[in-house]
């Protein structure tokens, strides 16, 4: 009888001994698990906090940008901000006219077809930006006709020119039959120049679908 | 279950020829004593209501019947775990299979280094305990009580706990001097066995007997003397050397048998007298035994019950199989107790880490909050109406951003063509006539411009002597060379020198002249 009563409470603690062994795992199991989803939540609030101090400082950033660039803007000529592309036909007559303002033969403008360009600096929010590799080649009557043709050429074109090369060579001093064909409108053929230059053309971002031909 | 495990209350039932004493021990307090003549029904009744009422309290039995053996047997000097097996497989062939049996191995087995081994041996003790009818009645009583059986003990070995709480009193009181044999013969007396002799050595019991006087006849202190010289007898055999004188007797009886024993005029008898209740004083339990008391069993029975380390347990078959569910029970108890404290833990260090969450929580939130309210302050300082325009056009702030940084990349990068080209205005001043001159961009990429962009600039001509004197043409080349460097220092500036085989007849001279200007 006491055996069995032994046996009884053996078999109770037992029972005791694995309901409380479950009851340990169970809260082991309830705290890890809680403290992993609370832990992910903390990650989570500390990354949005992260992310918006990024959008505070990038902002920051932009609003510095923005002012100085203000200052920038101001000091870009108008042709440079226009954003209407590279059209051809005005070119030609803005080259005809300069060309006789600072008595330029045979001006030859080369350009080829544009290339988009989309990556690092050229990677921007309003306005996409093309670039076409120009040849300019020309007879001048001096260096300094010959200067003062491409300052002017190149800046009346819109966007940016970056002159790669310029070549200017005198082929033969001035003859006494040279004087004799300037003053009968012929080219004399002193001066040989040529220039290349990257042309960067920029366009609405709008209209980076259609780019200019 | 905590009361179980921390409680330090026990039943000792002492079992003698006339009679039992169960005594309810708590701590250094005897809690209750019955004396009980028989284990009759009646009296069965009373202990069942005793046990039940303290069910967890352990029951321990302290045999001091006149049955018992104490034989003394020498074995060979083997190994300690080969002694045991031995002394184990003697006692499993003894024929008496009913006995309580039990053995004590007498000293330590060390000797000094240069004793042969011929004179080695080992002593042990075997101690057996017939099984009586009383006993067994006891037995087969309490395996039937709730209370765990914590084993079965004599009296007699245990009755050395009470020599060693007053061995050092002995030990002063002694009036022997030098002892070749540490012996002392303690005679005490107990209501439920009587007179017993037992001799103890300074690491245990070496002999014990029951030896019954009557006080009142006259002739008792002839017995008494004659008992202890069987005894010393008994004792020469085991230690030849040992004189009676070096003997000490340590009686504890009541104060007029003392005074009786104080007449015996043997000058070989050294004793140390102590009343049961001056024993009681002696070892410690002050108020434990009335001061007329005659008996010693509540002192050793308290002793017995005190002490944590009991020195010999004899078991049954059945208190062996009910130990093994008790002690399994009692494990259980600590594995839950274990249990919980590991829950209590796991919950404490889950609300730490609560705590600890939300509180990186709250301040992952208040972080989140200033950066929003930063964020808030910098949105609306950078729109507090700051509108940029241009000839009366409202420019975008992403326009101004998007055309000053293109600006900042490409506007200063080969322009400077025409500033370097009248830089170089002053080579006239020395009489030189330019024929070619080019300029190049050397580390230009059109698809990631820097502002930095290298270029390089050649020209080359002719070089005269407009004065006619040969002097001069060096002297304008060297100013010439000297002031290309000056204007261009930060430059690398390259040029061949003038050819130094010149002829001077002539007085009018025209060399080539070839000049390059990098930048790094």
């Amino acid at each position: 009888m006491k055996i069995q009563r032994l046996r009884r409470n053996i078999i109770i603690n037992i029972t005791a001994s694995l309901a409380l062994l479950i009851l340990a795992l169970g809260i082991v199991f309830y705290t890890t698990n809680k403290k992993d989803l609370n832990t992910q939540k903390v990650n989570k609030i500390h990354l949005e906090a992260v992310n918006i101090k990024r959008q505070a400082q990038e902002l920051e950033s932009q609003t510095n940008d923005a002012r100085k660039y203000k200052e920038v803007w101001k000091t870009i000529v108008g042709n440079k901000k226009n954003t209407q592309g590279i059209k051809m036909d005005e070119v030609n007559n803005s080259l005809t006219t300069i060309a006789a303002k600072y008595s330029i033969y045979t001006p030859s403008l080369q350009v080829v077809v544009p290339e988009n360009l989309e990556s690092g600096i050229f990677q921007r929010k309003t306005i996409s930006i093309s670039h076409s590799n120009g040849t300019l080649s020309f007879d001048a009557l001096s260096d300094v006709k010959a200067m003062a043709f491409i300052n002017e050429f190149f800046g009346t074109l819109p966007g940016y020119i970056v002159i790669n090369s310029f070549d200017m060579n005198k082929i033969h001093k001035y003859l006494p039959e040279d004087f004799v064909n300037i003053s009968l409108g012929k080219n004399p053929g002193i001066l040989k120049a040529k220039v290349t230059f990257s042309w960067y053309a920029l366009h609405e971002k709008v209209r980076q679908e259609n780019p200019p031909r | 279950m905590i009361t179980k495990i921390i409680s330090e209350s026990n039943f000792v039932v002492t079992i003698g020829n006339y009679g039992s004493v169960v005594t309810l021990h708590n701590g250094k307090k005897i809690e209750e004593t019955i004396f009980l003549e028989g284990l009759t029904e009646e009296n069965k009744v009373t202990l069942k209501k005793l046990f039940t009422k303290h069910k967890s309290t352990p029951i321990y039995f302290l045999l001091d019947t006149v049955d018992q053996s104490y034989k003394k047997k020498t074995y060979p000097f083997i190994r300690k775990g080969d002694l045991i097996h031995l002394i184990k497989r003697d006692i499993a062939n003894d024929a008496d299979k009913e006995s309580l049996k039990n053995y004590i191995i007498l000293g330590n087995g060390r000797y000094p280094k240069d004793t042969p081994l011929a004179a080695k041996k080992w002593e042990v003790l075997f101690i057996s305990s017939s099984s009586s009818e009383t006993t067994n009645a006891w037995l087969d009583f309490s395996i039937e009580m709730p209370n765990h059986i914590s084993g079965i003990y004599m009296s007699p070995i245990e009755t050395f706990s009470l020599f060693k709480l007053l061995q050092e009193d002995i030990k002063s009181s002694s009036k022997i001097k030098n002892k070749k044999n540490d012996l002392y013969c303690l005679l005490l007396q107990n209501k439920v066995s009587g007179i017993r002799q037992t001799v103890f050595s300074d690491k245990g019991i070496v002999f014990t007997r029951v030896v019954n006087y009557n006080f009142d006849e006259p002739d008792f202190l002839e017995k008494y003397e004659q008992d202890i010289h069987s005894t010393f007898e008994y004792l020469k055999r085991l230690f030849p050397d040992l004189q009676i004188d070096e003997l000490d007797i340590i009686n504890i009886f009541s104060s007029p048998i003392l005074a009786k024993l104080d007449k015996i005029p043997n000058i070989n008898f050294h004793f140390i007298n102590y009343t049961p209740f001056q024993a009681a004083l002696g070892s410690g339990y002050n108020n434990l035994i009335s001061k007329d008391s005659d008996f010693c069993d509540l002192l050793i029975s308290k002793i017995f019950s005190y002490n944590k380390k009991k020195l010999l347990k004899f078991t049954t078959p059945k208190v062996s199989a009910l130990a093994k569910l008790f002690l399994v029970i009692r494990s259980s108890y600590y594995i839950n107790l274990l249990l919980l404290i590991i829950i209590c833990a796991i919950c404490l260090f889950a609300i730490n880490i609560q705590n600890s969450i939300e509180e990186d929580k709250s301040i992952a939130e208040i972080d989140r909050l200033n950066a929003s309210q930063s964020l808030a302050r910098i949105k609306n300082a950078a729109l507090d109406g700051e509108v940029f325009t241009d000839a009366n056009e409202v420019i975008d702030i992403d326009r101004i951003l998007d055309i000053g940084k293109i600006d900042e990349a490409l506007g200063s990068v080969g322009s400077n063509v025409f500033d370097l080209y009248i830089k170089l205005r002053f080579i006239k001043e020395y009489g030189v006539k330019i024929n070619n001159f080019s300029y190049s961009l050397t580390n230009f990429s059109y698809k990631a411009p820097r502002s930095n962009t290298n270029y390089k600039i050649s020209f080359s001509g002719e070089i005269s002597n407009r004065s006619g004197d040969i002097e001069d043409l060096f002297t304008e080349f060297d100013g010439l060379s000297s002031e290309l460097k000056k204007t261009f220092e930060k430059n690398k500036v390259i040029y061949s020198e003038l050819p130094r085989n010149i002829d001077f007849t002539k007085k009018y001279y025209n060399f080539p002249i070839d000049f390059s200007i990098t930048n790094n």
